[in-house]
């Protein structure tokens, strides 16, 4: 596969277990050696079976973390960062900015003098990504790093990460199996299934297009719209997505100004005609038929209003409704219906 | 007290544990690291003095350096004289005896490294070599002290007592097999420490006695000398000195022990 990721963004890697992405992850590292194929990063050759080529992790500029911290247990937390800007034998290495800085983004800078083994799970994630970003790396690799986190730490760090590897302009690649992190903090995603990639693109084409039935069955199947929060009252949140606005019962606080991804169900977009009375939903979007696909008793309809969206019906309602693809209907969703996932 | 005897053995000891130390490290290392596979040959080659009997050990480093032999006669050109019967032949076969007690506890620290400590290291751009440096070595402190430990103690602690009371050497065998089989499951522990050091120093008496002679201040070490004493039925001599190698025997265990337990402990992920 060949991704393009720009500077400071993130290329997830999402797979269910099993899938070989940490393999992938440690080939890009040069801490497995693939049997064949090649590897390039930019214009550098890290791999190539058929030329012979192979570097080894010391000359790849990586940053790495690991889904343990795996820090340096008889070094302090200052002595980790700085391992590899003191010891590495490439002498072309260059800091993206000072320690300092980094540090203090991570909020490490408090507990720099501390002994490694005295730290929370948090911190650690924390001092094993400065340590990875302190000699500059060119990509940063990350493997569910934040996997055996509690989820308001994973929350803050998600967002640390994303805002400090924006700023440095470093790209990265993020493995996961989880799609709320996939969603939080990816740019681009490739989905690999039985060791093989299945689908790359931007994160949400992939997750609303999945290209195949197995992706799509890795994925869940949702719409995943990119939207962002407008206005917020009395537990209603007003999501512009597209050109539409959408109201969504407000489960987490999430101020307006935030970008989000709302995320669809297929199974709970119903279908109605123009002339149907108002019922309890709080979304009716106009919409075009695009397609009708049949899939066993159920019929999947899709609508554009204004954006990409699946519904699941039963095959007596499309016959009530008279379904045909170009048909003028709402579609209507409930408020409750569509969960928000905000951008890290 | 045959205090020539004992000067001997301690300094045969710091001689022996120093020229394990630059051996066995890199040795060590290269058992742990190297793809190479029939590093396991040299493995046995190390472990070999564990189960062999010490007599044939002897025989063979006597035959090796002796003056019928390339390496005997090549050290004859240059020092002016041969091995067997010098302080330096007794250092040869002293440390090939000894070799598995420092590169074995070198090599199961050297392995016990969280290899993902290692791979952090790689990526961060640190060579092997500064890895080793940086990452393994500090982290293995406690094999370290292991190992230089048990070689000095063992190679110093020649009580010999066994056999010369009762002189049955198909006793040192069995228990060298029996250290063989402990020391894969536990080298670090007290019990295989004690073990090894006595199946250990049991055999060493064959060893030096068959290179070494017995030249007073040469080659007669302590062990050598309580077999003197014992035989010149001086008790008194043979029983002050086998006391202070018991107590010393203990005390570097006991320390080795307290070592392990406590200060060097580091957390596994």
């Amino acid at each position: 596969m060949s991704v393009d990721v720009a500077p400071g963004s993130i290329l997830v890697l999402f797979g269910p277990s099993g899938a070989g992405k940490t393999t992938v992850l440690r080939q890009i590292a040069g801490l497995d050696r693939p049997d064949a194929g090649t590897i390039r990063f930019g214009e550098h050759t890290w791999f190539d079976s058929a030329a012979g080529i192979w570097q080894p992790p010391q000359h790849r500029r990586i940053g790495l973390v690991f889904q343990e911290p795996a820090l340096f247990p008889h070094l302090s937390v200052e002595e980790n960062i700085r391992y590899g800007v003191r010891y590495a034998s490439d002498r072309c290495r260059t800091r993206v900015g000072p320690l300092s800085e980094i540090a203090t983004m991570l909020g490490v800078d408090p507990i720099e003098k501390r002994s490694a083994r005295r730290l929370s799970g948090g911190e650690a994630r924390r001092v094993a990504l400065a340590r990875a970003l302190a000699p500059g790396p060119q990509l940063l690799l990350l493997d569910e790093p934040f996997a055996a986190l509690d989820a308001p730490t994973r929350t803050r760090l998600r967002h640390d990460v994303r805002a400090l590897l924006h700023r440095l302009g470093t790209r990265a690649v993020l493995v996961t199996h989880d799609r709320t992190e996939a969603m939080a903090m990816g740019d681009e995603m490739a989905v690999m299934i039985d060791g093989r990639v299945r689908q790359v693109g931007p994160i949400a084409d992939a997750f609303s297009h999945p290209s195949d039935a197995a992706v799509a069955a890795s994925l869940g199947v949702e719409a995943v719209l990119p939207a962002r929060v407008t206005a917020s009252s009395g537990g209603l949140l007003t999501v512009a997505v597209a050109q539409m606005e959408l109201h969504v019962a407000e489960r987490e606080p999430t101020p307006p100004g935030t970008d989000v991804y709302a995320c669809i169900r297929a199974e709970d977009v119903t279908i109605e005609t123009a002339s149907h009375p108002r019922a309890s939903a709080r979304n009716h979007l106009p919409a075009r038929v695009v397609a009708i696909a049949h899939e066993g008793p159920i019929d999947r309809v899709t609508l554009d209003c204004g954006f990409k969206l699946d519904a699941l019906i039963t095959r007596q309602s499309r016959e009530e409704l008279e379904l045909a693809p170009g048909a003028e209907m709402i579609a209507a969703i409930k408020a409750t219906s569509v969960h928000l996932v905000p951008r890290a | 007290m045959d205090w020539t005897a004992l000067w001997l053995s301690v300094r045969l000891a710091t001689a022996t544990t120093a020229v394990l130390l630059a051996l066995g490290i890199p040795l060590a290392y290269w058992i742990v690291f190297s793809p190479w596979r029939w590093k396991f040959l040299v493995e046995a080659i190390v472990a070999v003095p564990l189960v062999l009997p010490p007599t044939v050990l002897g025989f063979y480093v006597l035959i090796a350096i002796g003056p019928l032999s390339p390496v005997g006669r090549a050290y004859t050109r240059i020092a002016g004289h041969g091995l067997p019967f010098t302080f330096e032949g007794l250092l040869i076969a002293s440390v090939l005896y000894s070799m598995p007690f420092a590169v074995q506890p070198f090599s199961a620290e050297f392995a016990s490294v969280d290899r993902r400590l290692l791979e952090a290291s790689w990526s961060l751009g640190v060579s092997r070599i500064a890895t080793f440096a940086h990452v393994v070595l500090p982290l293995s402190v406690r094999g370290l002290v292991t190992g230089i430990v048990l070689s000095f103690a063992h190679t110093l602690g020649e009580f010999g007592v066994v056999l010369m009371v009762g002189g049955n050497l198909p006793g040192v065998s069995r228990i060298a097999t029996f250290a063989r089989v402990v020391l894969p499951l536990s080298v670090r522990g007290l019990v295989t420490g004690i073990v090894l050091s006595f199946a250990h120093t049991l055999g060493e008496f064959g060893v030096v006695l068959m290179v070494g002679g017995n030249l007073p201040g040469v080659t007669r070490t302590v062990s050598i000398s309580i077999y003197d004493a014992v035989q010149a039925l001086d008790y008194r001599s043979a029983s002050q000195t086998s006391l202070l190698l018991l107590i010393v025997s203990f005390v570097i265990l006991a320390s080795t022990y307290s070592l392990q337990r406590s200060v060097w402990i580091k957390p596994r992920h």
